[in-house]
């Protein structure tokens, strides 16, 4: 009996001891910093597993607005009168001049 | 304000708003845990893990029962598992052990057997049953009276009773035959 008892009284003392064990008094501030930290560890999960995303999505449209410049040109098949002079040949504008004068 | 309103608040953004619940609650947290693990610093480390749990899985919590029963459940399940996932323990852990001996004024020789005595208490304790062990700690590292850890373990009263009485009967079977 006396033994059960002294058993009894040493868990108490444990007990006792365990619960008197002076708590972080700033543990609620590492709490609230480790849920931050987390949050801001989701926030930053997206970019990182967008960039790949991106750099396809940005070189598709770069790709796209080539083949849409590209189509957009025309070989510019409008007929157009040309006229191929040989200045060498043509006649002197003075000769016009004279005329006039003699009149 | 009121927890279910702070729950609320905190749902709806305002983080800060969990501050409040981590201070009415971390003391009889880091008691629980404390129950399991017997270490200052890991018992503060799970406690720290069971809020962060607790505000991840805030939206999951449906009131029908108390925030403490609820937050002490996952104070229970995360000390188990960590205390499944640290089995081997460091040795700094046992280094610390061996070197914390109670700072009173007795004489080594009287220290050292009170220590070895407390360790012999502690491996009691944790060897017993899951459920003898849940319902110990929390009716004597936490003092909750019966209904309570009834509610926490989701059994009758009469249960936990049982439980008690059978892990006070196991501990000193253990401890007057180590």
């Amino acid at each position: 009996m006396k033994k059960e008892n002294h058993i009894e009284n040493r868990i108490e003392q444990l007990i006792r001891e365990e619960r008197n064990t002076e708590l972080n008094p700033y543990l609620s501030t590492r709490v609230m910093a480790a849920i931050a930290k987390q949050q801001d560890r989701k926030a930053g999960l997206l970019p990182v597993f967008l960039k790949p995303v991106l750099a396809m999505a940005s070189l598709t449209i770069v790709v796209w607005l080539g083949i849409i410049a590209g189509s957009a040109y025309s070989s510019g098949s409008t007929e157009q009168a040309t006229v191929l002079t040989n200045d060498a040949t043509a006649e002197h504008f003075a000769f016009y001049l004279q005329t006039e004068k003699e009149e | 304000m009121e927890e279910a309103e702070s729950i609320k608040s905190i749902l709806a953004g305002h983080t800060a708003e969990f501050t409040h619940l981590v201070k009415a609650y971390e003391t009889s947290v880091f008691h629980i845990v404390m129950g399991f693990v017997h270490q200052k610093e890991d018992a503060e480390d799970i406690t720290q893990e069971v809020f962060v749990k607790a505000f991840q899985s805030l939206d999951r919590f449906a009131g029908r029962s108390s925030f403490s029963t609820w937050l002490y459940r996952i104070a229970i399940h995360t000390s188990l598992n960590e205390l499944k996932r640290r089995k081997r323990r460091t040795l700094w852990s046992m280094a610390a052990d061996m070197l914390q001996l109670p700072s009173t004024n007795k004489n080594p020789e009287q220290a050292l057997t009170e220590k070895t005595e407390q360790d012999e208490i502690r491996k009691a304790i944790d060897r017993l049953p899951e459920k003898q062990r849940m319902a110990f700690i929390l009716s004597r590292y936490e003092e909750l009276p019966q209904r309570d850890v009834a509610l926490i373990m989701e059994i009758s009263e009469g249960a936990v009773e049982q439980l008690l009485l059978r892990a006070r009967d196991n501990l000193k079977k253990t401890l007057q035959h180590p």
